[in-house]
């Protein structure tokens, strides 16, 4: 389904032709990469025997197919003949930053679950993306991110016995997260 | 036992009150997933198997079922009143709905869409108690070589879903052949693509994959776009006039066959069952010219071919193990997990959970019909909540979804992989559900072959010798040459598109 664009934001970008190209391309090689390795590797796993096909005869297969139409691939997008390869690959400036920031906190908050425990970790995250994002009342974005920290965690490990991360730090278990 | 004597005692176990909430619960989920724009039913359900697996599997698959049939009601509300489609599939209400809206019948409007969703949905579970259980008994003699072509039949599907370029969804397919290869071989037990890293020995746990593909990459999708509130018509009274309603009646009725037909062949989505019922409508209308000023028939139509389309696309799955549609893939994944095989055997190996489910159909139709009509003003209301309050909230919820698989963090960073691969995949247009259709049937594919080799001692001449095989094959052949057919001026036009 379509997202729908905020009236009044800002225009779209000028084109800026072969940026969007540059990650098409680029995308292309790491396929005919990762073929060729795959390649390069399922004959050691065996590809035929006398029982009928091996481990490796099914992904060589495939590669070799993966690289053939990875390579066609690349060769439509620098002769343009690939859609959507003009232009910018992001729409806009805030959009990227947008998308990046919420990837890098997504990844944070991966990396902080184990040490800081699901119900710090969570409210730490959905604070700030919705201080950064939301801009909402502090009393707002507290209860919500109260909600979907303390309150989930309490919710699934209790109600739906789902265990969830807890705190790898001493001090933090002892408080109970 | 025949069908219907089956589909009586399903719905004794669909109608125990612990059923009951699961489909209300998912009825409810799917409606809300249809409102809100930015989430689709597909990575709704995505999120949500992981949170099935402390239910019971008849419960599980009853809710999930219903998030993806009750999807398509929901999607209807913001069509009218907002002028935005909720789902894809509810794009064409937009035309006639909203311009009813805005004549200050979005009442009317709302009103025929449910009752015609809900008679597409229901006609469309009695034809499916009615085939789907003979159709299961023909393929239950299918061997490892009637499966290979079955499947092949199935991968070729990816030509129905490449989408502007053929090259692309080929690409897309191979991908997700090769991740479904990682792990141990189940014949040799050679390790293959594991990296020596332990957790990859059983291969990639489907569910993150798909959490991260639809889930994760549809929120940074939505987050790079910027969501906000737009301004919405009243709802007006919920009866049509008598002209609207016989108008509106002869169109449900094509809808249901038009949705019902397009259903039953995997590849065709929601969404060209709706414009194909929109464009027979405009057909044998007296006055065409209505269309797209706010003619009933163009609600009617589509709105009840989505949804006779949603129930039908299940046929292909419960009969055949085929999944028609990313949606139909997702769902046939909470099969698998709950140690169900959809295909042919699930009728006479699993008959207490497959016909509580299609029962469960009927009684989710009814719901969804209660839930969208009285309680129109209650969804509208959820749309105030803001967008960011929203995602939070959906976010944590995916991470507890994608941990509590197996209580590690391996399954998170599997998703979260993933769902920058998803989001990174759409911002360069390939298509996601060949990977998916493939990531799922490539295993069966391969295991297929191999058996088929096996009893063939190596002379692949010996498929020839099956009669049903060479059939499918035949079928496939057309399929591949009629869709390449259709698919050439789309290719040629990639350059230009």
């Amino acid at each position: 389904m379509d997202a729908v664009t905020e009236a009044g934001a800002p225009p779209a970008a000028p084109p800026a032709t072969g940026r969007a190209r540059l990650v098409h391309q680029a995308t292309a090689v790491v396929f005919v990469a990762a073929a060729v390795y795959v390649a390069a590797t399922a004959p050691g796993l065996g590809l035929y025997d006398g029982r009928g096909p091996g481990a490796g005869l099914f992904p060589f297969v495939v590669a070799i197919g993966w690289a053939v139409l990875s390579a066609v691939w690349f060769v439509q997008i620098t002769t343009g003949r690939s859609a959507g390869t003009e232009g910018r690959f992001f729409d806009s400036l805030d959009g990227a930053r947008r998308v990046a920031l919420l990837a890098g906190g997504i990844i944070l908050l991966a990396v902080a679950l184990p040490i800081l425990g699901f119900q710090l970790a969570t409210f730490v995250f959905v604070a700030l993306f919705l201080g950064v994002y939301g801009r909402h009342h502090w009393v707002v974005t507290a209860a919500v991110a109260l909600g979907a920290s303390f309150g989930l965690f309490t919710a699934f490990t209790r109600l739906l016995d789902v265990s969830l991360p807890v705190s790898s730090i001493p001090f933090l278990v002892d408080l109970g997260l | 036992m025949d069908a219907f004597t089956n589909l009586v005692d399903g719905f004794g176990t669909a109608l125990t009150p612990e059923n009951l909430m699961y489909a209300l619960i998912g009825a409810a989920v799917g409606t809300l997933v249809g409102v809100l724009p930015g989430l689709g039913p597909t990575a709704a359900m995505a999120i949500l198997i992981p949170l099935t697996f402390h239910l019971p599997p008849v419960g599980a698959i009853i809710m999930l079922a219903a998030i993806f049939y009750g999807s398509q009601y929901g999607g209807t509300i913001t069509t009218i009143l907002l002028n935005i489609p909720g789902e894809a599939s509810s794009a064409v209400t937009v035309l006639d709905g909203h311009a009813m809206a805005r004549q200050g019948k979005a009442g009317a409007a709302l009103s025929v869409a449910a009752v015609g969703s809900f008679i597409g949905g229901t006609v469309a579970c009695i034809v499916l108690v009615t085939v789907a259980a003979p159709v299961a008994t023909l393929a239950l003699n299918f061997g490892p070589p009637e499966y290979v072509a079955l499947v092949i039949l199935g991968l070729s599907l990816i030509l129905v879903f490449a989408g502007k370029s053929i090259v692309k969804a080929l690409i897309m397919g191979a991908v997700g052949m090769l991740i479904a290869t990682v792990g141990l071989d189940p014949i040799s037990g050679a390790a293959r693509f594991t990296f020596g890293i332990p957790q990859f020995f059983d291969g990639l746990d489907v569910v993150p994959v798909l959490m991260g593909l639809f889930g994760i990459s549809e929120i940074l999708i939505n987050m790079e776009a910027r969501l906000t509130k737009v301004s919405q018509e009243k709802v007006s009274s919920l009866v049509p006039s008598k002209v609207e309603a016989r108008q509106a009646s002869g169109a449900i009725a094509r809808g249901t066959g038009v949705g019902f037909v397009l259903g039953m062949f995997p590849g065709v989505n929601a969404t060209i069952a709706a414009f194909t019922s929109y464009i027979v409508e405009k057909r044998v209308s007296k006055t065409p010219e209505r269309f797209g000023k706010g003619a009933i028939e163009g609600v009617a139509g589509p709105e009840t071919a989505n949804n006779a389309h949603a129930n039908a696309a299940l046929i292909p799955m419960f009969t055949l193990g085929i999944p028609g549609s990313p949606g139909v893939a997702v769902l046939m994944t909470a099969f698998i997990v709950n140690g169900l095989n959809p295909g042919p055997e699930l009728f006479t190996q699993h008959p207490e959970v497959v016909w509580p489910i299609i029962a469960s159909m009927y009684i989710g139709n009814v719901m969804l019909l209660v839930l969208n009509l009285p309680l129109i003003g209650l969804w509208v209301q959820i749309l105030k909540i803001p967008y960011s309050i929203l995602i939070g909230v959906i976010l944590v919820f995916t991470l507890v979804g994608a941990y509590s698989i197996d209580n590690s963090m391996f399954n998170v960073w599997v998703m979260i992989a993933f769902g920058l691969l998803g989001y990174l995949f759409k911002k360069l247009d390939l298509p996601i559900a060949p990977l998916v259709l493939t990531l799922i049937l490539g295993p069966i594919l391969e295991d297929a072959i191999r058996q088929s080799m096996a009893i063939f001692d190596g002379d692949v001449t010996g498929f020839f010798k099956h009669p049903i095989a060479l059939t499918i094959f035949a079928i496939t052949a057309v399929v591949i040459v009629f869709t390449a057919r259709r698919s050439v001026p789309r290719s040629e036009g990639d350059a230009e598109a």
